[in-house]
């Protein structure tokens, strides 16, 4: 089931506002010791948008100005082509055959384009904050993948819609706790948000964040959270059973979960430290890894079980 | 719809928003041209380019997941069929990835999870 | 044009504020950082995200020069403004946010279009035709390696890596205009990758260096103050800006006038929530370890020499600022000439020991964990008053 052409706008749009209330999240859940009524954090991201716009773009000595554009604008690029598959209320604008894997594919083009936008400035900063997303990605990826595996295996499908459909009984989250979880953080690590903002991180200047200003910037950190509003909305859509719920429409249904997901994914900011790569790598391999292959063990074996 | 017509028209989109953006930034940014200035070095310039040949201090841990990962190729296909084939599928495909994972044991006691 | 007037007013709510903070300006920065929350200014890493470059304190010539380098990197629009006077601090950041709207601002970007070049012409002064990256490495050219490439700079050098492989070497300059970094103080390091293989550390002075440090003296509030404004450095470079925050609230409020009780009960939340932080340990255990023994040889004392008999890594350092803060502030006598940081041995300050154990400690190290065993140690720049260069390879 999907929708006709005009609907790819109507997406982008819905994907837009759902990035925008990352934003306003993000700046309502601020600590900030005064002036800081919650009216007054609201418009944070409309000050932000329009001080980047107000300021000028920047080059460096010698960058690699294509890269370096591509890396910038990339990420949002992304978040757009992964809203294309994900359902809302049990529809979306396109349901491949290989909607997951579709979702997955893109997920890994942030691996370079995320170091493209660390490269592409010839700055140090940013060329150690490129690598260091690299060595987090090789820590998240592999137990992302088995983590979208799980709900597949539960469907028998790789299309989405047929992934929500195989929850009309039980959410997947419910079978596979783990692979929620580890979905969730890998979300975070392919948006460089909060424990898993490494490549940005403060100790060099930012890093993949020091050098673009203006709208290269603006674009960069509309990217962010709209990568992190596009995982969410695939969370929903893989584990929370999509638009089932009582009473109230699907696509509302879909809304208030996939709000709430992208909730939990903000507030993840502030409540960790990040979680540097080389610390983590032993963990992700030796724990995160296995934990993720005896889910979908599980999974698998009650999907046989059951059938 | 189609995959190749949405996608295209999302990504015709998507370009067009992000020309117009730049766009509207060369009226409002205080100068249309970017200003060129050296790279941030907190407060020295910089000595050399910094692109550079990157000691890449984790690349065994690549080779490790280029295995796992050309596994992935399997892993889909055999998520459509598991229900219908049963045990035997579990069975064989946890068992390749009990190998690969005995891998992975084998390069953490060489150390490759460690490098810093 | 109508559009700048609209468009100023927003982006005027949260402007985004560099500070460029010169030893011996604790109060100055203390007044800012406060003056910042006012107007509602965030505290930014890097220029090119900057509005305002806020100077702290008066910095001597090569410190100002720094600055210049950096206030060239701002894109603009943007202002720069100085704060000597803590009691000034408020006016000279309204004015400064003010300063960024208005006319003035496009008709200063239009004279501005190549600051690598006119950065250039200023560091060599008015030689246009020596490009910068020449500056400070004729050493070089007798390599035969290295050519001069586009804008001027060099290409990174070779050099063996401690796997054996030939691998560019990148100088990188750590400070003095960083965030959560000591005040005017500037590592030189050396690194392949992100690993730090020499480390090279110095304090560019203020223009008077002879002031006695902030933190010192017998007051117990104020010696758990250093502490908290310490720890809350460390949790900025540990990547967890949110607990930062609330470790400076409780710092501001020791340095306060209210009810120590209330001090301690707020400090015990905050205790409590680190030291249950596995994650945070993850990020600081088994870092930097400073064995009892170097800590003797290298006149460490203070909490750092007593971190030293409890593990001796970065999470004992942490801990013991923790229970240090709490014990003077329930009333143990900090001492009256010890400084927060220890008692120094001879004309050798503690810092000057800190800054030595620390740069012994952060060879070998990928530069987050570097950072993390300096924020560690934080020696303080007001206490070294000479600058005494210390080199260390591995």
């Amino acid at each position: 089931m999907s929708y006709p052409v005009w609907t790819v706008p109507v997406a982008a749009v819905v994907l837009m506002s759902f990035t925008a209330t990352a934003a306003v999240l993000d700046a309502v859940l601020d600590s900030a010791r005064r002036g800081g009524g919650w009216r007054e954090r609201v418009g944070r991201p409309v000050w932000e948008a329009a001080r980047l716009l107000r300021q000028r773009r920047r080059t460096t000595v010698a960058p690699d100005a294509l890269l370096w554009r591509l890396g910038t604008s990339g990420p949002l690029v992304v978040a757009l082509l992964m809203a294309v598959v994900i359902p809302l209320g049990g529809r979306a604008v396109t349901d491949p055959v290989v909607g997951v894997v579709w979702f997955n594919a893109f997920d890994v083009a942030l691996w370079l384009l995320w170091w493209c936008a660390g490269w592409g400035a010839n700055s140090v900063y940013g060329l150690v904050g490129g690598y260091r997303f690299v060595a987090q990605a090789l820590a998240y990826e592999l137990p992302l993948m088995f983590a979208l595996t799980a709900p597949a295996v539960a469907a028998g499908s790789l299309r989405l819609s047929e992934v929500v459909a195989a929850q009309d009984r039980v959410w997947f989250v419910v079978w596979a706790p783990v692979a929620f979880l580890v979905f969730l953080l890998a979300v975070t690590g392919f948006s460089v948000w909060g424990p898993l903002s490494y490549p940005a991180g403060w100790d060099v200047a930012a890093g993949v964040l020091a050098e673009p200003s203006g709208v290269d910037r603006l674009l960069l950190l509309t990217g962010r959270y709209a990568l992190l509003a596009a995982g969410a909305g695939m969370a929903t859509a893989l584990f929370l059973g999509g638009g089932a719920g009582p009473l109230l429409p699907g696509w509302l249904w879909s809304g208030l979960k996939i709000l709430a997901v992208l909730a939990v994914l903000v507030a993840m900011r502030r409540r960790l430290p990040i979680l540097r790569a080389d610390r983590v790598m032993k963990r992700a391999w030796l724990v995160l890894l296995p934990l993720t292959l005896v889910q979908l063990l599980v999974v698998s074996v009650l999907t046989y079980g059951g059938s | 719809m189609d995959a190749l017509p949405a996608v295209a028209t999302m990504l015709a989109l998507a370009a067009g928003g992000i020309a117009g953006l730049y766009l509207v930034h060369q009226v409002t940014a205080v100068a249309a041209d970017p200003l060129r200035a050296s790279p941030f070095v907190s407060g020295s310039p910089p000595a050399q380019h910094a692109m550079s040949r990157f000691h890449v201090r984790w690349y065994t841990v690549t080779l490790l997941f280029l295995a796992f990962d050309v596994e992935m190729l399997f892993m889909y296909p055999w998520a459509l069929v598991v229900a219908d084939k049963g045990a035997g599928a579990i069975v064989e495909m946890f068992a390749f990835l009990g190998v690969l994972m005995a891998g992975v044991v084998y390069a953490w006691r060489e150390g490759a999870l460690r490098w810093s | 044009m109508v559009v700048d007037g609209w468009l100023d007013r927003l982006a005027a709510r949260r402007p985004h504020v560099l500070l460029a903070i010169t030893p011996g300006a604790t109060a100055a920065r203390l007044a800012t950082e406060d003056a910042l929350v006012d107007v509602g200014a965030v505290v930014t890493a890097s220029p090119a995200d900057a509005d305002v470059l806020v100077v702290v304190g008066y910095p001597g010539e090569e410190m100002a020069d720094a600055i210049g380098d950096v206030w060239r990197q701002l894109p603009g629009p943007r202002v720069r403004t100085q704060v000597v006077d803590p009691a000034a601090a408020g006016a000279a950041i309204r004015a400064a946010v003010a300063g960024l709207s208005g006319g003035g601002q496009r008709a200063e970007a239009l004279r501005r279009h190549d600051e690598w070049r006119t950065g250039a012409d200023h560091r060599n002064d008015g030689d246009p035709d020596e490009s910068p990256g020449h500056r400070g490495h004729a050493e070089h050219g007798g390599h035969g390696e290295s050519m001069p490439m586009p804008g001027g700079l060099m290409m990174a050098e070779r050099a063996d890596d401690r796997d054996g492989l030939k691998l560019d070497v990148l100088e990188v300059t750590l400070g003095p205009v960083l965030a959560d970094w000591p005040a005017g103080l500037v590592v030189t390091a050396a690194v392949q990758g992100d690993v730090v293989r020499k480390v090279d550390a110095r304090v560019v002075g203020a223009e008077s260096t002879a002031v006695p440090s902030f933190w010192d003296g017998a007051d117990g509030r104020r010696r758990a103050a250093a502490h908290l404004d310490s720890l809350a450095r460390l949790l900025a470079v540990v990547g967890w800006p949110a607990m930062a925050q609330r470790v400076r609230v409780v710092r501001d409020a020791a340095l306060g006038a209210g009810p120590v009780s209330d001090v301690r009960s707020r400090l015990a939340v905050v205790d409590r929530r680190l030291r249950r932080s596995r994650t945070l340990r993850w990020a600081t255990d088994g870092l930097g370890v400073l064995t009892p023994q170097m800590a003797r040889r290298l006149d460490v004392t203070g909490p750092a020499a007593r971190a030293a008999d409890d593990g001796g890594d970065v999470t004992a350092r942490w801990r013991c600022w923790l229970t240090d803060a709490d014990a003077v502030l329930a009333g143990r006598d900090p001492g009256p000439a010890v400084g927060p940081r220890g008692r120094g041995r001879g004309d050798r300050t503690a810092s000057a020991a800190l800054l030595d154990a620390a740069c012994r400690l952060m060879v070998g190290l990928d530069l987050a964990a570097a950072r993390i065993v300096l924020a560690s140690f934080d020696p303080d720049p007001d206490e070294i008053a000479v600058a005494v260069p210390r080199r260390v390879e591995d």
